[in-house]
């Protein structure tokens, strides 16, 4: 399609939630607005925005076949068919994320045109990503997370979700990275979280992170906010 | 005839559904292949000028914006009270966005929209939801009269 589909697409979801889900209808148009005063000041944004655009449209969806159900049988049936990893996006981060006063919501626009989205990062979370698929575990990435909830990856090898953000050992600023980051997810009743921290010098780094991510998504307790470096 | 109907619409939910997820799904195959260059498999244009060009269609020779922005800067008492009400935020933004719920057809879910816009997220603690009710209401009004 062309890209600006994309916005006939986000209109028309917008006026179709404002019956099923107004704060969702909010969202959307909010998130209209944004990409209309957005000033591209980086050639690499475009494509990050488009990301995010496709993934608010295609979670949005399944959000408003789900809500439109008229029974909450009839929605736990959806959610049934859904991967554990999967469920607990839409059935408990998407919504909240919906429902909230998401104050960082304000300051994505700088964050994505500044570049924060640093491709070394993505990278590397990709890699991460790859290796859990490979040794049988699963993941979700959304973007929604990485900006909002300080999350890159939801990680599960044994059906339990498990939110972890990864950061290079180098930052300087990564104790007050750590403390922000159990904030934020506190903030949005995210129960279990993992902060990794990795060294580029370590050949091994993605082999390592893959390992204590999946171990504590099968043995982290509830309310546990773990650092890992 | 009423069953056949009935079952005939649940499937179509369970196909929508089904293609909802896995095209989900497939976008996170996509991801996990090609990183953020997965936009280019959904995309034609990425790299066009959609971004610089997003607000256009409802910003240029758009006469009923131009009604909407005179409006909301005159001495009419409603909107006094909605520069008021809005304080230090964009007016422009609001007209922009006034307008686009002007479109919605059906009444509810307009007033919702313009309620929606003139809630102040950063200060929701502080709204009185009968005063914004009030608001939206006397402010459609005037719309229609000028509209």
């Amino acid at each position: 399609m062309q890209a600006k589909q994309i916005k006939e697409k986000l209109k028309s979801l917008t006026l179709q939630a404002s019956s099923i889900d107004p704060n969702l209808a909010r969202r959307l148009d909010e998130i209209n607005r944004w990409v209309k005063n957005i000033k591209p000041g980086s050639l690499t944004a475009k494509p990050f925005v488009i990301a995010f655009l496709l993934e608010v449209i295609t979670d949005s969806r399944i959000w408003l076949i789900i809500k439109s159900l008229p029974s909450e049988e009839e929605q736990k049936a959806k959610f049934d068919l859904m991967t554990p990893i999967e469920r607990y996006w839409y059935s408990c981060l998407f919504p909240r994320w919906i429902n909230a006063s998401d104050s960082k919501f304000y300051i994505w626009k700088q964050k994505l045109m500044s570049g924060e989205f640093n491709q070394i990062d993505h990278d590397i979370i990709k890699s991460i990503a790859q290796d859990i698929v490979q040794r049988e575990g699963s993941f979700w990435q959304r973007y929604i997370a990485d900006l909002s909830m300080a999350t890159d990856l939801i990680v599960s090898r044994n059906n339990q979700p498990l939110c972890i953000q990864i950061t290079s050992v180098s930052e300087e600023l990564n104790q007050q990275k750590y403390q922000a980051w159990q904030n934020t997810l506190r903030s949005w009743e995210i129960e279990r979280g993992l902060f990794l921290s990795y060294n580029p010098k370590d050949a091994n780094y993605v082999n390592q992170l893959v390992n204590v991510a999946l171990y504590n998504s099968d043995y982290l307790s509830g309310g546990k906010y773990l650092k890992f470096s | 005839m009423v069953n056949k109907r009935e079952t005939h619409s649940c499937d179509n939910q369970v196909d929508t559904f089904a293609e909802a997820l896995a095209t989900a799904r497939q976008m996170q195959q996509n991801w996990l292949t090609y990183g953020v260059d997965f936009v280019n498999v959904y995309v034609d244009d990425v790299d066009g000028d959609w971004l610089e060009t997003w607000g256009h269609d409802e910003i240029v020779g758009n006469s009923r914006l131009d009604a909407i922005k005179e409006f909301l800067v005159s001495k009419d008492s409603v909107a006094i009270k909605v520069r008021q009400h809005l304080g230090e935020r964009s007016l422009f933004d609001f007209a922009v966005n006034l307008e686009e719920s002007w479109r919605i057809s059906q009444t509810n879910d307009r007033l919702s929209a313009v309620i929606n816009l003139l809630t102040d997220e950063e200060n929701s603690v502080d709204t009185d939801d009968v005063k914004l009710l009030d608001l939206a209401n006397s402010l459609l009004v005037k719309l229609a009269e000028i509209l």
